[in-house]
Protein backbone atom coordinates (compact mmCIF):
# COMPACT_ATOMS: atom_id res chain seq x y z
CA UNK A 1 0.00 0.00 0.00
CA UNK A 2 1.44 3.27 -1.19
CA UNK A 3 1.82 6.57 1.27
CA UNK A 4 0.03 9.49 0.45
CA UNK A 5 2.44 11.90 -0.20
CA UNK A 6 1.66 15.58 1.21
CA UNK A 7 -1.14 14.64 3.37
CA UNK A 8 -1.14 17.08 6.86
CA UNK A 9 -0.24 14.69 9.26
CA UNK A 10 2.28 12.34 7.46
CA UNK A 11 5.60 12.30 4.93
CA UNK A 12 6.23 14.95 2.60
CA UNK A 13 9.49 14.37 0.20
CA UNK A 14 11.52 17.84 0.88
CA UNK A 15 11.22 18.08 4.93
CA UNK A 16 11.95 14.71 5.97
CA UNK A 17 14.80 14.55 3.81
CA UNK A 18 16.76 17.06 5.40
CA UNK A 19 18.36 17.86 8.77
CA UNK A 20 20.29 20.00 10.63
CA UNK A 21 22.97 18.47 12.89
CA UNK A 22 22.15 18.38 16.81
CA UNK A 23 24.69 18.99 19.83
CA UNK A 24 25.02 17.25 22.83
CA UNK A 25 27.36 16.63 25.71
CA UNK A 26 27.43 15.58 28.94
CA UNK A 27 26.48 19.49 30.39
CA UNK A 28 23.99 19.91 27.86
CA UNK A 29 20.72 18.19 26.66
CA UNK A 30 20.56 16.94 23.53
CA UNK A 31 18.67 19.17 20.69
CA UNK A 32 15.24 19.07 21.06
CA UNK A 33 13.23 18.00 17.95
CA UNK A 34 9.33 18.73 18.15
CA UNK A 35 7.49 16.92 15.00
CA UNK A 36 4.30 18.27 14.30
CA UNK A 37 3.18 17.41 10.72
CA UNK A 38 5.01 19.08 7.73
CA UNK A 39 6.97 21.49 10.81
CA UNK A 40 9.58 21.07 12.28
CA UNK A 41 11.71 22.67 15.04
CA UNK A 42 14.92 22.51 16.27
CA UNK A 43 16.10 24.70 19.61
CA UNK A 44 19.75 24.29 19.04
CA UNK A 45 22.58 22.97 16.65
CA UNK A 46 24.18 23.14 13.53
CA UNK A 47 23.39 24.16 9.79
CA UNK A 48 26.03 23.45 7.28
CA UNK A 49 25.62 27.14 6.04
CA UNK A 50 23.19 29.60 7.37
CA UNK A 51 20.17 27.52 6.89
CA UNK A 52 21.05 24.82 4.79
CA UNK A 53 20.79 21.10 5.85
CA UNK A 54 22.04 17.81 5.70
CA UNK A 55 20.87 14.93 3.44
CA UNK A 56 20.01 11.99 5.60
CA UNK A 57 20.43 8.45 4.50
CA UNK A 58 17.62 6.59 3.47
CA UNK A 59 17.89 4.20 7.12
CA UNK A 60 17.47 7.77 8.92
CA UNK A 61 14.47 7.77 10.95
CA UNK A 62 12.57 11.01 11.01
CA UNK A 63 11.05 9.19 14.26
CA UNK A 64 14.67 10.01 16.50
CA UNK A 65 15.99 13.14 17.59
CA UNK A 66 18.35 14.92 14.82
CA UNK A 67 21.68 13.20 14.13
CA UNK A 68 24.34 14.81 16.50
CA UNK A 69 27.68 14.99 17.72
CA UNK A 70 28.14 13.51 21.33
CA UNK A 71 31.23 14.42 23.90
CA UNK A 72 32.00 11.73 26.47
CA UNK A 73 34.16 13.25 29.15
CA UNK A 74 36.23 10.08 30.30
CA UNK A 75 38.48 12.21 32.58
CA UNK A 76 41.83 11.35 31.75
CA UNK A 77 40.14 10.59 27.67
CA UNK A 78 37.34 11.15 25.70
CA UNK A 79 34.83 9.91 22.78
CA UNK A 80 33.40 12.18 20.02
CA UNK A 81 31.14 10.31 17.97
CA UNK A 82 27.77 10.84 15.75
CA UNK A 83 25.00 9.66 18.22
CA UNK A 84 23.14 6.79 17.09
CA UNK A 85 25.71 5.96 13.91
CA UNK A 86 25.06 1.89 15.55
CA UNK A 87 21.62 2.00 15.39
CA UNK A 88 20.50 3.98 12.21
CA UNK A 89 23.74 2.72 10.05
CA UNK A 90 24.97 5.75 7.94
CA UNK A 91 22.86 8.72 9.11
CA UNK A 92 24.03 11.61 6.83
CA UNK A 93 24.77 10.93 2.64
CA UNK A 94 28.55 10.54 2.76
CA UNK A 95 29.59 13.91 0.82
CA UNK A 96 28.30 15.26 3.92
CA UNK A 97 30.46 13.17 6.00
CA UNK A 98 33.69 13.82 3.47
CA UNK A 99 32.95 17.83 3.83
CA UNK A 100 33.26 17.61 8.11
CA UNK A 101 36.13 15.21 8.00
CA UNK A 102 39.50 17.30 8.57
CA UNK A 103 37.15 20.05 10.70
CA UNK A 104 38.49 21.65 13.53
CA UNK A 105 35.95 21.05 16.79
CA UNK A 106 35.98 24.37 19.28
CA UNK A 107 35.73 22.64 22.58
CA UNK A 108 34.94 24.98 26.08
CA UNK A 109 38.49 23.70 27.45
CA UNK A 110 40.35 23.12 23.97
CA UNK A 111 40.02 22.36 20.46
CA UNK A 112 40.46 18.67 18.11
CA UNK A 113 40.34 17.90 14.47
CA UNK A 114 37.59 16.15 13.24
CA UNK A 115 37.72 12.67 12.08
CA UNK A 116 36.40 9.98 10.36
CA UNK A 117 36.79 8.15 13.40
CA UNK A 118 33.72 9.56 14.77
CA UNK A 119 31.23 8.34 12.59
CA UNK A 120 32.92 5.26 11.85
CA UNK A 121 30.15 2.53 13.69
CA UNK A 122 33.08 -0.19 14.35
CA UNK A 123 35.87 1.86 16.12
CA UNK A 124 32.48 3.74 18.22
CA UNK A 125 34.10 7.00 17.91
CA UNK A 126 37.35 9.71 17.90
CA UNK A 127 39.09 9.68 21.27
CA UNK A 128 40.13 12.78 21.97
CA UNK A 129 41.08 14.17 25.06
CA UNK A 130 39.39 14.91 28.97
CA UNK A 131 37.85 17.66 29.80
CA UNK A 132 37.14 19.28 27.11
CA UNK A 133 33.97 20.61 28.46
CA UNK A 134 30.50 21.50 26.02
CA UNK A 135 30.77 21.53 21.87
CA UNK A 136 31.54 25.13 20.92
CA UNK A 137 31.66 25.29 16.86
CA UNK A 138 32.39 23.01 14.21
CA UNK A 139 34.66 24.27 11.65
CA UNK A 140 32.45 25.66 8.85
CA UNK A 141 29.11 24.68 10.24
CA UNK A 142 26.88 27.34 10.99
CA UNK A 143 25.51 26.97 14.74
CA UNK A 144 21.75 27.97 15.62
CA UNK B 1 -11.39 17.67 -51.06
CA UNK B 2 -14.34 17.72 -48.59
CA UNK B 3 -14.57 20.40 -45.26
CA UNK B 4 -15.40 17.83 -42.20
CA UNK B 5 -17.04 19.14 -39.19
CA UNK B 6 -15.39 18.67 -35.31
CA UNK B 7 -16.71 19.17 -31.91
CA UNK B 8 -18.50 21.77 -31.41
CA UNK B 9 -18.59 22.73 -35.52
CA UNK B 10 -21.12 21.78 -38.18
CA UNK B 11 -21.45 22.91 -42.07
CA UNK B 12 -24.91 23.53 -43.48
CA UNK B 13 -24.85 23.17 -47.58
CA UNK B 14 -27.35 25.26 -49.55
CA UNK B 15 -27.27 26.91 -53.22
CA UNK B 16 -26.15 30.05 -51.06
CA UNK B 17 -23.09 28.69 -50.06
CA UNK B 18 -21.63 26.65 -46.76
CA UNK B 19 -22.44 28.35 -43.16
CA UNK B 20 -20.29 27.16 -40.31
CA UNK B 21 -21.96 26.62 -37.33
CA UNK B 22 -20.42 27.00 -34.07
CA UNK B 23 -22.63 25.37 -31.30
CA UNK B 24 -20.84 24.99 -28.27
CA UNK B 25 -19.34 28.82 -27.43
CA UNK B 26 -16.34 28.94 -25.19
CA UNK B 27 -17.26 28.06 -21.56
CA UNK B 28 -15.31 30.48 -18.65
CA UNK B 29 -16.29 27.84 -16.71
CA UNK B 30 -14.03 25.07 -18.11
CA UNK B 31 -11.54 24.03 -15.44
CA UNK B 32 -9.58 22.03 -17.78
CA UNK B 33 -8.35 24.62 -19.23
CA UNK B 34 -7.02 26.03 -16.15
CA UNK B 35 -4.25 25.09 -13.47
CA UNK B 36 -4.32 25.12 -9.52
CA UNK B 37 -3.94 28.35 -7.91
CA UNK B 38 -4.12 30.54 -11.35
CA UNK B 39 -5.50 33.91 -11.15
CA UNK B 40 -8.53 34.00 -13.73
CA UNK B 41 -11.46 36.75 -14.78
CA UNK B 42 -9.53 39.61 -13.36
CA UNK B 43 -12.38 42.40 -14.08
CA UNK B 44 -12.95 45.86 -13.70
CA UNK B 45 -16.25 46.64 -11.46
CA UNK B 46 -16.92 49.90 -12.42
CA UNK B 47 -19.66 50.89 -9.99
CA UNK B 48 -16.88 50.00 -7.25
CA UNK B 49 -14.11 51.24 -9.07
CA UNK B 50 -12.17 48.12 -8.00
CA UNK B 51 -10.84 45.04 -9.80
CA UNK B 52 -12.37 41.76 -9.27
CA UNK B 53 -10.79 38.33 -9.37
CA UNK B 54 -11.37 34.43 -9.07
CA UNK B 55 -8.33 31.63 -7.88
CA UNK B 56 -8.55 28.95 -9.42
CA UNK B 57 -8.90 26.05 -6.72
CA UNK B 58 -5.19 24.16 -5.16
CA UNK B 59 -4.32 22.70 -2.63
CA UNK B 60 -1.64 23.16 0.05
CA UNK B 61 -0.33 19.73 1.63
CA UNK B 62 -4.41 18.97 0.64
CA UNK B 63 -5.94 21.73 2.32
CA UNK B 64 -7.96 23.98 -0.10
CA UNK B 65 -7.38 27.52 0.66
CA UNK B 66 -9.91 30.20 1.27
CA UNK B 67 -10.53 33.45 -0.39
CA UNK B 68 -11.93 36.88 1.13
CA UNK B 69 -15.97 37.31 -0.38
CA UNK B 70 -17.87 40.11 0.88
CA UNK B 71 -15.76 39.74 4.15
CA UNK B 72 -16.15 35.92 4.75
CA UNK B 73 -13.88 33.90 4.07
CA UNK B 74 -14.68 30.87 1.79
CA UNK B 75 -12.87 27.90 0.32
CA UNK B 76 -11.52 28.24 -3.09
CA UNK B 77 -13.77 24.85 -4.29
CA UNK B 78 -16.82 26.19 -3.53
CA UNK B 79 -19.91 24.26 -5.23
CA UNK B 80 -23.52 25.60 -6.07
CA UNK B 81 -25.75 22.85 -7.14
CA UNK B 82 -23.61 20.85 -8.20
CA UNK B 83 -21.22 23.15 -9.96
CA UNK B 84 -18.80 25.35 -9.56
CA UNK B 85 -19.31 28.52 -7.76
CA UNK B 86 -15.88 29.70 -6.81
CA UNK B 87 -15.86 32.73 -5.20
CA UNK B 88 -14.93 36.43 -6.22
CA UNK B 89 -12.51 38.77 -4.25
CA UNK B 90 -11.18 41.87 -4.86
CA UNK B 91 -8.21 42.88 -5.51
CA UNK B 92 -6.71 45.75 -3.57
CA UNK B 93 -4.33 47.23 -2.65
CA UNK B 94 -2.33 48.55 -5.38
CA UNK B 95 0.88 50.20 -4.81
CA UNK B 96 0.23 53.85 -5.47
CA UNK B 97 3.70 53.98 -7.18
CA UNK B 98 4.52 51.21 -8.86
CA UNK B 99 0.39 50.08 -9.42
CA UNK B 100 1.50 46.45 -7.94
CA UNK B 101 -0.64 44.11 -6.04
CA UNK B 102 0.79 40.83 -4.80
CA UNK B 103 -1.20 37.71 -4.49
CA UNK B 104 -0.22 35.38 -1.88
CA UNK B 105 -0.69 32.22 -0.45
CA UNK B 106 -0.37 32.91 3.48
CA UNK B 107 -0.52 29.73 5.93
CA UNK B 108 0.34 29.24 9.19
CA UNK B 109 0.88 26.18 12.07
CA UNK B 110 -1.91 24.82 13.50
CA UNK B 111 -2.59 26.30 17.17
CA UNK B 112 -3.40 23.19 18.65
CA UNK B 113 -1.95 20.25 16.80
CA UNK B 114 1.29 22.42 15.36
CA UNK B 115 0.89 20.79 12.35
CA UNK B 116 1.88 22.94 9.19
CA UNK B 117 -0.90 24.42 7.93
CA UNK B 118 -3.65 24.78 10.37
CA UNK B 119 -6.52 22.93 9.14
CA UNK B 120 -8.54 25.00 11.24
CA UNK B 121 -10.74 26.72 8.66
CA UNK B 122 -12.06 29.24 11.31
CA UNK B 123 -8.52 30.38 12.13
CA UNK B 124 -6.11 33.24 10.65
CA UNK B 125 -3.85 30.29 10.49
CA UNK B 126 -5.64 28.24 7.95
CA UNK B 127 -4.03 29.14 4.62
CA UNK B 128 -5.96 32.01 2.66
CA UNK B 129 -5.33 33.80 -0.61
CA UNK B 130 -4.32 37.59 0.56
CA UNK B 131 -3.53 41.24 -1.72
CA UNK B 132 -0.81 42.97 -0.30
CA UNK B 133 0.57 46.44 -2.07
CA UNK B 134 4.22 44.87 -0.89
CA UNK B 135 6.39 42.59 -1.07
CA UNK B 136 5.92 40.52 2.30
CA UNK B 137 8.23 38.45 4.51
CA UNK B 138 7.82 35.29 6.10
CA UNK B 139 7.34 35.09 9.92
CA UNK B 140 7.27 33.14 12.73
CA UNK B 141 2.99 32.98 12.24
CA UNK B 142 2.95 32.91 8.36
CA UNK B 143 4.60 31.86 5.30
CA UNK B 144 3.97 33.72 1.99
CA UNK B 145 4.13 32.00 -1.45
CA UNK B 146 3.81 34.68 -4.23
CA UNK B 147 0.95 33.04 -6.69
CA UNK B 148 0.71 36.17 -9.04
CA UNK B 149 1.50 39.73 -9.23
CA UNK B 150 -1.38 42.18 -10.62
CA UNK B 151 -0.11 45.54 -12.36
CA UNK B 152 -3.15 47.85 -12.42
CA UNK B 153 -3.38 50.32 -15.83
CA UNK B 154 -5.14 53.51 -16.95
CA UNK B 155 -8.06 52.22 -19.31
CA UNK B 156 -8.64 50.83 -16.91
CA UNK B 157 -6.30 47.48 -17.77
CA UNK B 158 -4.72 45.09 -15.65
CA UNK B 159 -2.07 41.89 -16.58
CA UNK B 160 -1.39 39.54 -14.30
CA UNK B 161 2.20 37.62 -14.26
CA UNK B 162 1.56 33.97 -12.47
CA UNK B 163 4.41 32.52 -10.22
CA UNK B 164 2.63 29.58 -9.04
CA UNK B 165 1.26 27.02 -11.39
CA UNK B 166 -0.15 23.98 -9.21
CA UNK B 167 -1.13 23.01 -5.89
CA UNK B 168 2.16 22.81 -3.05
CA UNK B 169 3.24 20.74 -0.82
CA UNK B 170 4.90 22.89 1.99
CA UNK B 171 7.05 22.55 5.16
CA UNK B 172 7.87 24.83 8.01
CA UNK B 173 11.33 24.35 9.45
CA UNK B 174 12.28 26.46 12.29
CA UNK B 175 15.91 26.62 13.87
CA UNK B 176 16.26 27.98 17.07
CA UNK B 177 15.11 31.18 17.45
CA UNK B 178 15.64 32.66 13.54
CA UNK B 179 12.41 33.20 12.16
CA UNK B 180 10.61 30.09 10.36
CA UNK B 181 11.67 28.97 7.02
CA UNK B 182 8.77 27.84 4.72
CA UNK B 183 9.78 25.26 1.64
CA UNK B 184 7.24 24.61 -0.61
CA UNK B 185 7.15 22.11 -3.77
CA UNK B 186 4.67 22.02 -6.90
CA UNK B 187 2.85 19.00 -7.53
Amino acid sequence: MSEIIGSNTTYSTWGVMRTPLGVDSPYASGTVKSDYGHNTEYDKGFTATAGCFFRTSPSYSTDNPPPRFVYEDYSTSGLFYMWGLLYDGNLLVQDDYDQLAGETVTMTNGTFTLSVDAWDAVLGGQTVSGGLGSIISIGKLTAF
Amino acid sequence: MSIQPGVGYTFAASSSGINLNIEQPWSEWDATKYHPFQVINVTYDSVGSAWTYQVVPGTLNNVVPQIDEDSVWVKLDRTSGGLPDWPVSVLTPFDATTHECFIYLRAGKDATSGAFPSTDDTSTDYPRIVCSDTALSDTDTYGYVLLAKATEGTGPVCSVVQYVTGSLWGDRIKLGTSTATYYYARI
